[in-house]
Protein backbone atom coordinates (compact mmCIF):
# COMPACT_ATOMS: atom_id res chain seq x y z
CA UNK A 1 0.00 0.00 0.00
CA UNK A 2 1.53 3.33 -1.17
CA UNK A 3 0.99 6.01 1.10
CA UNK A 4 1.34 8.58 -1.96
CA UNK A 5 -0.32 8.63 -5.00
CA UNK A 6 0.80 7.93 -8.73
CA UNK A 7 0.40 11.51 -9.23
CA UNK A 8 2.61 12.67 -6.60
CA UNK A 9 5.70 10.45 -7.50
CA UNK A 10 5.15 11.79 -11.10
CA UNK A 11 5.30 14.90 -10.08
CA UNK A 12 8.32 14.75 -7.36
CA UNK A 13 10.08 12.44 -10.04
CA UNK A 14 9.96 15.53 -12.34
CA UNK A 15 10.87 17.34 -10.04
CA UNK A 16 14.29 15.53 -9.25
CA UNK A 17 15.04 15.31 -13.23
CA UNK A 18 14.40 18.86 -13.65
CA UNK A 19 17.14 19.43 -10.63
CA UNK A 20 19.79 16.32 -12.02
CA UNK A 21 19.49 18.28 -15.51
CA UNK A 22 20.07 21.93 -14.17
CA UNK A 23 22.85 20.56 -10.94
CA UNK A 24 25.16 20.47 -14.23
CA UNK A 25 25.29 24.19 -13.95
CA UNK A 26 27.20 23.59 -10.79
CA UNK A 27 30.06 22.01 -11.73
CA UNK A 28 30.39 23.94 -14.68
CA UNK A 29 30.87 27.25 -12.42
CA UNK A 30 33.72 25.17 -10.56
CA UNK A 31 35.31 24.18 -13.65
CA UNK A 32 35.70 28.34 -14.76
CA UNK A 33 36.29 29.21 -11.01
CA UNK A 34 39.17 27.22 -10.93
CA UNK A 35 40.22 26.90 -14.34
CA UNK A 36 43.77 28.26 -13.64
CA UNK A 37 43.98 25.09 -10.95
CA UNK A 38 43.06 22.49 -13.36
CA UNK A 39 45.66 19.78 -14.83
CA UNK A 40 45.06 18.98 -18.57
CA UNK A 41 42.90 15.76 -17.82
CA UNK A 42 40.91 17.58 -15.53
CA UNK A 43 40.26 20.11 -18.47
CA UNK A 44 39.40 17.18 -20.16
CA UNK A 45 37.06 15.76 -17.95
CA UNK A 46 35.14 19.56 -17.78
CA UNK A 47 33.78 18.90 -21.70
CA UNK A 48 31.48 16.71 -19.65
CA UNK A 49 29.70 19.71 -18.01
CA UNK A 50 28.94 21.10 -21.86
CA UNK A 51 28.30 18.09 -23.02
CA UNK A 52 25.89 17.35 -20.54
CA UNK A 53 24.13 20.56 -20.57
CA UNK A 54 24.08 20.94 -24.72
CA UNK A 55 22.24 17.34 -24.33
CA UNK A 56 19.83 18.64 -21.50
CA UNK A 57 18.68 21.64 -23.81
CA UNK A 58 18.62 19.65 -27.37
CA UNK A 59 16.51 16.85 -25.67
CA UNK A 60 14.09 19.37 -23.95
CA UNK A 61 13.85 20.84 -27.35
CA UNK A 62 13.42 17.97 -29.60
CA UNK A 63 10.42 16.91 -27.14
CA UNK A 64 8.75 19.57 -27.12
CA UNK A 65 9.17 20.00 -31.38
CA UNK A 66 9.53 16.55 -32.67
CA UNK A 67 8.09 14.60 -29.21
CA UNK A 68 11.34 12.18 -29.67
CA UNK A 69 14.45 13.13 -27.94
CA UNK A 70 15.99 9.34 -28.28
CA UNK A 71 18.60 10.58 -30.73
CA UNK A 72 20.10 13.14 -28.77
CA UNK A 73 19.96 11.04 -25.53
CA UNK A 74 21.76 8.26 -27.19
CA UNK A 75 24.49 10.61 -28.58
CA UNK A 76 24.85 11.82 -25.42
CA UNK A 77 25.34 8.33 -24.41
CA UNK A 78 27.70 7.67 -27.03
CA UNK A 79 29.54 11.27 -25.92
CA UNK A 80 30.03 9.82 -22.80
CA UNK A 81 31.48 6.86 -23.33
CA UNK A 82 33.66 8.27 -25.62
CA UNK A 83 34.95 11.16 -22.79
CA UNK A 84 35.45 9.04 -20.41
CA UNK A 85 36.90 6.45 -22.25
CA UNK A 86 39.51 9.26 -23.41
CA UNK A 87 39.61 10.42 -19.49
CA UNK A 88 41.09 7.29 -18.05
CA UNK A 89 43.00 6.41 -20.69
CA UNK A 90 45.15 8.89 -19.86
CA UNK A 91 45.50 8.05 -15.72
CA UNK A 92 45.11 4.19 -16.77
CA UNK A 93 49.16 2.53 -16.25
CA UNK A 94 48.91 -0.56 -17.94
CA UNK A 95 49.13 -0.32 -21.85
CA UNK A 96 46.72 -3.28 -22.35
CA UNK A 97 44.09 -2.16 -20.19
CA UNK A 98 44.29 1.17 -21.63
CA UNK A 99 43.63 0.04 -25.67
CA UNK A 100 41.29 -3.18 -24.17
CA UNK A 101 38.78 0.30 -23.03
CA UNK A 102 39.41 1.80 -26.26
CA UNK A 103 38.23 -1.26 -28.12
CA UNK A 104 35.08 -2.47 -25.91
CA UNK A 105 34.27 1.37 -26.53
CA UNK A 106 34.58 1.11 -29.95
CA UNK A 107 33.00 -2.29 -30.08
CA UNK A 108 30.65 -1.34 -28.40
CA UNK A 109 29.18 1.98 -30.01
CA UNK A 110 29.68 0.30 -33.45
CA UNK A 111 27.37 -2.57 -31.95
CA UNK A 112 24.31 -0.06 -30.93
CA UNK A 113 24.83 1.75 -34.58
CA UNK A 114 24.15 -1.54 -36.12
CA UNK A 115 21.56 -2.81 -33.25
CA UNK A 116 19.80 0.13 -34.30
CA UNK A 117 20.10 0.11 -37.91
CA UNK A 118 19.08 -3.44 -37.49
CA UNK A 119 16.41 -3.08 -34.74
CA UNK A 120 14.33 -0.33 -33.47
CA UNK A 121 15.71 3.04 -31.70
CA UNK A 122 14.21 1.74 -28.49
CA UNK A 123 16.15 -1.03 -28.41
CA UNK A 124 18.92 1.12 -29.20
CA UNK A 125 18.32 3.88 -26.65
CA UNK A 126 18.32 0.44 -23.86
CA UNK A 127 21.53 -0.48 -25.65
CA UNK A 128 23.41 2.60 -25.15
CA UNK A 129 22.60 3.16 -21.92
CA UNK A 130 23.29 -0.59 -20.36
CA UNK A 131 26.69 0.04 -21.94
CA UNK A 132 27.48 3.44 -20.80
CA UNK A 133 26.68 1.63 -17.70
CA UNK A 134 28.81 -1.03 -18.00
CA UNK A 135 31.52 0.59 -19.26
CA UNK A 136 32.03 3.58 -17.15
CA UNK A 137 31.26 1.44 -14.23
CA UNK A 138 34.42 -0.88 -15.75
CA UNK A 139 36.84 1.60 -16.06
CA UNK A 140 36.21 3.28 -12.75
CA UNK A 141 37.01 0.08 -10.99
CA UNK A 142 39.74 -0.39 -13.61
CA UNK A 143 41.05 2.65 -11.59
CA UNK A 144 40.35 1.91 -7.95
CA UNK A 145 41.98 -1.40 -8.44
CA UNK A 146 45.32 0.35 -9.57
CA UNK A 147 44.83 3.04 -6.98
CA UNK A 148 45.18 -0.06 -4.07
CA UNK A 149 48.13 -1.15 -6.08
CA UNK A 150 50.00 2.16 -5.88
CA UNK A 151 52.00 3.29 -3.03
CA UNK A 152 49.57 5.70 -1.11
CA UNK A 153 50.56 9.32 -1.94
CA UNK A 154 47.27 11.09 0.26
CA UNK A 155 44.03 10.79 1.34
CA UNK A 156 41.54 8.97 -1.56
CA UNK A 157 39.28 12.00 -0.89
CA UNK A 158 41.53 14.33 -2.11
CA UNK A 159 42.30 12.36 -5.41
CA UNK A 160 39.74 14.27 -7.89
CA UNK A 161 39.74 10.63 -10.49
CA UNK A 162 39.07 9.24 -7.04
CA UNK A 163 36.05 11.19 -6.21
CA UNK A 164 34.55 10.71 -10.27
CA UNK A 165 35.31 7.07 -10.38
CA UNK A 166 32.82 6.73 -7.32
CA UNK A 167 30.23 8.89 -8.72
CA UNK A 168 31.05 7.17 -11.53
CA UNK A 169 30.16 3.75 -9.76
CA UNK A 170 27.20 4.89 -7.96
CA UNK A 171 25.52 6.57 -10.65
CA UNK A 172 26.18 2.89 -12.89
CA UNK A 173 24.59 0.78 -10.11
CA UNK A 174 21.83 3.16 -9.18
CA UNK A 175 20.83 2.90 -12.64
CA UNK A 176 21.80 -0.15 -14.71
CA UNK A 177 18.67 -1.79 -13.67
CA UNK A 178 16.32 0.70 -14.86
CA UNK A 179 18.52 1.37 -18.08
CA UNK A 180 18.18 -2.22 -19.01
CA UNK A 181 14.78 -2.35 -18.89
CA UNK A 182 12.76 -1.88 -21.80
CA UNK A 183 11.62 1.54 -21.18
CA UNK A 184 9.32 1.26 -24.35
CA UNK A 185 6.39 -1.49 -22.78
CA UNK A 186 6.33 0.72 -19.72
CA UNK A 187 4.01 3.45 -19.34
CA UNK A 188 4.84 7.03 -19.37
CA UNK A 189 4.14 7.50 -15.63
CA UNK A 190 6.40 4.90 -14.43
CA UNK A 191 9.40 5.79 -16.69
CA UNK A 192 8.99 8.83 -14.99
CA UNK A 193 8.83 7.38 -11.28
CA UNK A 194 11.89 5.53 -12.83
CA UNK A 195 13.61 8.18 -14.09
CA UNK A 196 13.51 10.01 -10.45
CA UNK A 197 15.51 7.37 -9.20
CA UNK A 198 17.92 7.57 -11.67
CA UNK A 199 17.94 11.44 -11.10
CA UNK A 200 18.84 10.77 -7.29
CA UNK A 201 22.11 8.64 -8.72
CA UNK A 202 22.37 11.61 -11.01
CA UNK A 203 22.30 14.36 -8.56
CA UNK A 204 25.33 12.51 -6.48
CA UNK A 205 27.54 11.79 -9.64
CA UNK A 206 27.43 15.77 -10.25
CA UNK A 207 28.16 16.62 -6.24
CA UNK A 208 31.14 14.25 -6.51
CA UNK A 209 32.21 15.70 -9.99
CA UNK A 210 32.00 19.09 -8.59
CA UNK A 211 34.13 18.04 -5.91
CA UNK A 212 36.57 16.48 -8.39
CA UNK A 213 36.86 19.99 -9.71
CA UNK A 214 37.50 21.51 -6.30
CA UNK A 215 40.33 19.04 -4.98
CA UNK A 216 41.69 19.26 -8.39
CA UNK A 217 45.45 20.75 -8.89
CA UNK A 218 47.55 21.43 -11.36
CA UNK A 219 50.12 18.54 -10.47
CA UNK A 220 47.69 16.36 -8.29
CA UNK A 221 47.90 12.41 -8.07
CA UNK A 222 46.13 12.25 -11.11
CA UNK A 223 48.47 13.69 -13.07
CA UNK A 224 51.00 11.60 -12.63
CA UNK A 225 50.81 8.44 -14.80
CA UNK A 226 54.20 6.32 -15.63
CA UNK A 227 55.31 6.55 -19.14
CA UNK A 228 55.65 3.06 -19.35
CA UNK A 229 53.48 -0.19 -18.72
CA UNK A 230 52.24 -3.18 -20.32
CA UNK B 1 6.45 -4.07 -16.59
CA UNK B 2 5.03 -4.31 -13.22
CA UNK B 3 6.41 -7.59 -12.56
CA UNK B 4 9.72 -6.41 -12.54
CA UNK B 5 8.85 -3.52 -10.21
CA UNK B 6 10.32 -5.74 -6.93
CA UNK B 7 13.75 -7.21 -8.34
CA UNK B 8 14.25 -3.30 -9.87
CA UNK B 9 13.41 -2.09 -6.61
CA UNK B 10 15.69 -4.64 -4.48
CA UNK B 11 18.24 -5.34 -6.97
CA UNK B 12 18.90 -1.12 -7.54
CA UNK B 13 19.66 -0.67 -3.50
CA UNK B 14 21.83 -4.14 -2.89
CA UNK B 15 23.81 -2.71 -6.01
CA UNK B 16 24.54 0.81 -4.76
CA UNK B 17 25.30 -0.70 -1.02
CA UNK B 18 27.57 -3.00 -2.69
CA UNK B 19 29.19 -0.44 -4.35
CA UNK B 20 29.30 1.83 -0.71
CA UNK B 21 31.12 -1.28 0.78
CA UNK B 22 34.02 -1.70 -2.06
CA UNK B 23 34.46 2.36 -1.57
CA UNK B 24 34.23 2.21 1.90
CA UNK B 25 36.79 -0.91 2.02
CA UNK B 26 39.22 0.79 -0.70
CA UNK B 27 39.34 3.94 2.03
CA UNK B 28 40.45 2.17 4.86
CA UNK B 29 42.70 -0.05 2.88
CA UNK B 30 44.18 3.09 1.45
CA UNK B 31 44.28 4.88 5.17
CA UNK B 32 45.59 1.87 7.28
CA UNK B 33 48.39 2.03 3.97
CA UNK B 34 48.87 5.72 4.27
CA UNK B 35 49.27 5.16 8.38
CA UNK B 36 51.64 2.66 7.69
CA UNK B 37 53.88 4.13 5.39
CA UNK B 38 54.18 7.28 8.43
CA UNK B 39 55.40 4.88 10.70
CA UNK B 40 57.84 3.36 8.40
CA UNK B 41 59.39 7.06 7.41
CA UNK B 42 59.03 7.99 11.46
CA UNK B 43 61.25 4.31 12.37
CA UNK B 44 63.68 5.26 8.92
CA UNK B 45 63.94 8.73 10.44
CA UNK B 46 64.36 7.54 14.03
CA UNK B 47 67.46 5.08 12.49
CA UNK B 48 69.28 7.97 10.65
CA UNK B 49 68.93 9.96 13.78
CA UNK B 50 70.56 6.93 15.84
CA UNK B 51 73.38 6.25 13.22
CA UNK B 52 74.06 10.20 12.93
CA UNK B 53 74.41 10.21 16.63
CA UNK B 54 76.54 7.41 16.71
CA UNK B 55 78.34 8.75 13.81
CA UNK B 56 78.85 11.93 15.63
CA UNK B 57 79.88 10.34 19.19
CA UNK B 58 82.56 8.46 17.31
CA UNK B 59 83.65 11.72 16.03
CA UNK B 60 83.71 13.26 19.18
CA UNK B 61 85.89 9.81 21.10
CA UNK B 62 88.01 10.30 17.93
CA UNK B 63 89.34 14.31 18.63
CA UNK B 64 89.20 13.32 22.30
CA UNK B 65 91.49 10.57 21.33
CA UNK B 66 93.89 12.61 19.04
CA UNK B 67 93.62 15.28 21.49
CA UNK B 68 95.30 13.24 23.93
CA UNK B 69 97.99 11.32 22.00
CA UNK B 70 98.97 15.16 20.72
CA UNK B 71 99.11 16.19 24.12
CA UNK B 72 100.53 13.70 25.70
CA UNK B 73 103.21 12.30 22.74
CA UNK B 74 104.12 14.53 20.50
CA UNK B 75 103.54 17.75 23.44
CA UNK B 76 105.80 15.49 25.64
CA UNK B 77 108.36 14.90 22.91
CA UNK B 78 108.58 18.56 22.21
CA UNK B 79 109.63 19.14 25.94
CA UNK B 80 112.19 16.66 26.39
CA UNK B 81 113.71 18.22 23.17
CA UNK B 82 113.66 21.56 24.45
CA UNK B 83 115.31 20.38 27.22
CA UNK B 84 118.21 18.37 25.51
CA UNK B 85 118.88 21.85 23.71
CA UNK B 86 119.41 23.42 26.58
CA UNK B 87 121.31 20.38 28.24
CA UNK B 88 124.86 21.54 30.04
CA UNK B 89 127.50 21.36 27.27
CA UNK B 90 125.17 22.15 24.24
CA UNK B 91 125.62 25.33 21.68
CA UNK B 92 122.62 27.15 22.11
CA UNK B 93 120.57 27.20 18.87
CA UNK B 94 117.76 30.14 19.83
CA UNK B 95 115.94 29.17 16.02
CA UNK B 96 115.78 25.57 16.95
CA UNK B 97 114.25 26.38 20.31
CA UNK B 98 111.68 29.12 18.51
CA UNK B 99 110.80 26.53 16.07
CA UNK B 100 110.26 24.17 18.99
CA UNK B 101 108.17 27.18 20.59
CA UNK B 102 106.44 27.28 17.33
CA UNK B 103 105.84 24.05 17.40
CA UNK B 104 104.17 23.10 20.96
CA UNK B 105 101.96 26.30 20.44
CA UNK B 106 100.74 24.77 17.75
CA UNK B 107 100.22 21.27 19.52
CA UNK B 108 98.45 23.20 21.84
CA UNK B 109 96.09 24.96 19.73
CA UNK B 110 95.09 21.63 17.88
CA UNK B 111 94.44 19.74 21.14
CA UNK B 112 92.62 22.93 22.14
CA UNK B 113 90.32 23.06 18.74
CA UNK B 114 89.82 18.58 19.11
CA UNK B 115 88.94 18.75 22.99
CA UNK B 116 88.56 22.26 24.07
CA UNK B 117 89.17 21.78 27.93
CA UNK B 118 87.57 24.68 28.55
CA UNK B 119 84.12 23.54 27.94
CA UNK B 120 84.50 20.61 30.26
CA UNK B 121 86.27 22.66 33.12
CA UNK B 122 83.96 25.73 33.10
CA UNK B 123 80.86 25.51 30.63
CA UNK B 124 79.31 26.53 27.87
CA UNK B 125 79.14 30.28 27.93
CA UNK B 126 83.14 30.06 28.97
CA UNK B 127 84.02 28.23 26.00
CA UNK B 128 82.04 29.93 23.52
CA UNK B 129 84.15 33.52 24.81
CA UNK B 130 87.04 31.54 24.51
CA UNK B 131 86.17 30.60 21.37
CA UNK B 132 85.40 34.26 19.86
CA UNK B 133 88.15 35.79 21.65
CA UNK B 134 90.57 33.57 19.58
CA UNK B 135 89.48 34.68 16.68
CA UNK B 136 91.64 37.53 15.20
CA UNK B 137 90.78 40.92 14.65
CA UNK B 138 93.14 42.44 13.46
CA UNK B 139 91.50 43.01 10.28
CA UNK B 140 88.70 44.71 11.36
CA UNK B 141 86.65 42.15 11.95
CA UNK B 142 84.38 42.54 14.95
CA UNK B 143 83.32 39.40 16.83
CA UNK B 144 81.09 39.38 19.85
CA UNK B 145 79.17 37.18 22.30
CA UNK B 146 76.06 37.64 23.64
CA UNK B 147 74.51 35.69 26.59
CA UNK B 148 71.62 36.27 29.05
CA UNK B 149 72.86 37.08 32.28
CA UNK B 150 73.84 35.48 34.48
CA UNK B 151 76.18 32.92 32.61
CA UNK B 152 74.63 30.30 31.12
CA UNK B 153 73.58 26.97 33.60
CA UNK B 154 75.56 23.78 33.00
CA UNK B 155 73.91 21.11 30.84
CA UNK B 156 75.20 17.55 29.88
CA UNK B 157 78.47 17.19 28.43
CA UNK B 158 77.18 15.70 25.28
CA UNK B 159 74.27 18.18 24.86
CA UNK B 160 77.37 21.34 25.99
CA UNK B 161 79.94 19.46 23.42
CA UNK B 162 76.87 19.77 20.43
CA UNK B 163 76.41 23.48 21.38
CA UNK B 164 80.02 23.95 21.04
CA UNK B 165 80.24 22.54 17.51
CA UNK B 166 77.37 23.69 16.16
CA UNK B 167 78.70 27.49 17.25
CA UNK B 168 82.27 26.50 15.82
CA UNK B 169 80.65 25.76 12.90
CA UNK B 170 78.68 28.79 12.19
CA UNK B 171 81.66 30.88 12.83
CA UNK B 172 83.60 28.75 10.93
CA UNK B 173 81.27 28.90 7.89
CA UNK B 174 80.95 32.66 8.62
CA UNK B 175 84.57 33.38 8.87
CA UNK B 176 85.01 31.40 5.53
CA UNK B 177 82.37 32.75 3.03
CA UNK B 178 80.48 35.72 4.39
CA UNK B 179 83.20 38.34 4.34
CA UNK B 180 81.49 39.91 7.27
CA UNK B 181 82.45 43.18 9.32
CA UNK B 182 80.54 42.08 12.55
CA UNK B 183 79.63 38.87 13.80
CA UNK B 184 77.63 38.09 16.37
CA UNK B 185 76.53 35.00 18.23
CA UNK B 186 73.80 34.76 21.04
CA UNK B 187 72.57 32.71 22.94
CA UNK B 188 68.92 32.49 24.66
CA UNK B 189 68.22 30.25 27.84
CA UNK B 190 65.17 28.85 28.05
CA UNK B 191 63.65 25.97 30.37
CA UNK B 192 64.91 22.76 28.22
CA UNK B 193 65.69 25.02 25.37
CA UNK B 194 68.80 26.99 24.13
CA UNK B 195 68.77 29.32 21.25
CA UNK B 196 71.60 30.25 19.13
CA UNK B 197 71.93 33.33 16.82
CA UNK B 198 74.56 33.64 14.50
CA UNK B 199 74.55 36.76 13.19
CA UNK B 200 76.44 38.79 10.49
CA UNK B 201 76.58 41.70 8.30
CA UNK B 202 78.25 39.72 5.43
CA UNK B 203 76.85 39.11 1.69
CA UNK B 204 74.41 37.11 2.70
CA UNK B 205 73.14 34.06 0.46
CA UNK B 206 70.19 32.30 -1.56
CA UNK B 207 68.31 30.65 0.23
CA UNK B 208 67.58 29.02 -2.55
CA UNK B 209 70.69 26.87 -2.56
CA UNK B 210 69.53 25.18 0.87
CA UNK B 211 66.79 23.48 -0.76
CA UNK B 212 69.38 21.63 -3.46
CA UNK B 213 71.56 20.05 -0.37
CA UNK B 214 70.90 16.89 0.28
CA UNK B 215 69.67 15.51 3.93
CA UNK B 216 72.37 14.33 5.96
CA UNK B 217 72.75 10.26 5.77
CA UNK B 218 75.59 8.80 7.84
CA UNK B 219 76.23 6.31 5.84
CA UNK B 220 76.28 7.82 2.18
CA UNK B 221 78.69 9.80 0.27
CA UNK B 222 80.86 12.92 1.90
CA UNK B 223 78.81 15.76 0.39
CA UNK B 224 80.89 18.59 2.25
CA UNK B 225 80.75 19.79 5.85
CA UNK B 226 79.76 23.42 6.18
CA UNK B 227 76.17 23.95 6.19
CA UNK B 228 75.30 19.74 6.03
CA UNK B 229 77.35 19.27 9.01
CA UNK B 230 75.73 21.95 10.70
CA UNK B 231 72.35 20.53 10.23
CA UNK B 232 73.25 17.19 11.19
CA UNK B 233 74.20 18.43 14.40
CA UNK B 234 71.01 20.27 14.79
CA UNK B 235 68.85 17.32 14.01
CA UNK B 236 71.06 14.85 16.78
CA UNK B 237 69.95 17.27 18.93
CA UNK B 238 66.35 16.95 17.66
CA UNK B 239 66.57 20.49 17.38
CA UNK B 240 65.25 23.19 14.13
CA UNK B 241 67.53 25.25 11.80
CA UNK B 242 66.53 28.06 10.52
CA UNK B 243 67.87 30.60 7.98
CA UNK B 244 67.43 34.38 6.91
CA UNK B 245 69.50 35.53 4.47
CA UNK B 246 69.45 37.55 1.20
CA UNK B 247 72.42 38.44 -0.85
CA UNK B 248 74.02 42.00 0.19
CA UNK B 249 71.65 41.46 3.37
CA UNK B 250 73.78 39.72 5.45
CA UNK B 251 72.41 35.68 7.08
CA UNK B 252 70.86 35.16 10.40
CA UNK B 253 71.20 31.25 11.84
CA UNK B 254 68.88 30.57 14.16
CA UNK B 255 69.55 27.33 15.85
CA UNK B 256 66.99 26.56 18.58
CA UNK B 257 68.21 22.99 20.59
CA UNK B 258 66.36 20.79 22.94
CA UNK B 259 69.11 20.51 26.21
CA UNK B 260 69.33 18.83 29.18
CA UNK B 261 70.87 20.48 32.47
CA UNK B 262 73.44 18.96 34.13
CA UNK B 263 71.74 17.40 37.46
CA UNK B 264 73.28 19.50 40.31
CA UNK B 265 75.59 17.74 42.59
CA UNK B 266 74.58 16.93 45.74
CA UNK B 267 75.51 18.56 48.24
CA UNK B 268 78.13 17.45 51.05
CA UNK B 269 77.53 18.34 54.41
CA UNK B 270 79.49 20.62 56.13
CA UNK B 271 79.81 20.64 59.88
CA UNK B 272 81.26 23.50 62.44
CA UNK B 273 85.30 23.33 62.99
CA UNK B 274 84.43 22.65 66.30
CA UNK B 275 82.32 19.37 65.93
Amino acid sequence: MLLVSTTQLVIASEALSLLMQVSIIVPMVVSWRRWSQLSPLMRLLSSYVYLSALSVVAARWAEWTHHSNLLYLMAFNAGKIILFTAVYFQVLQLRWLRWLFVGLATVGLLAGVYVGLRQEMGLMMTYFRTLQCGLLAALALAYLEQLSREPPRERLRSNPMFLLSVGQLIYSAGTVVFFSLDFTRASVAQNKIYFGVVAISGLIFNTLLTMAFLRARPDGPETQRPVTGS
Amino acid sequence: MDSMLLPVLLATPTLLLLVLALVGFLMRYQTSRLRQQRELAQVLETAQQQALTAALVAQEDERQRIAGELHDGVGTILALAKLHLYAPGTVPAPEASHLIDQAVAEVRRISRNLQPATLQQLGLTQALRALVQAIPTDQGLDVRLEHDQPPLERYIPAHELMVYRIAQELLANGLRHAQARHICLRLKAEPRLLTLIYTDDGQGFNLAILEELPAPAPLGPPVGMGLINLRSRVAVLGGQLRYHSTPGGGTQVEAILPVTRLAPAPVSPSYPLAS
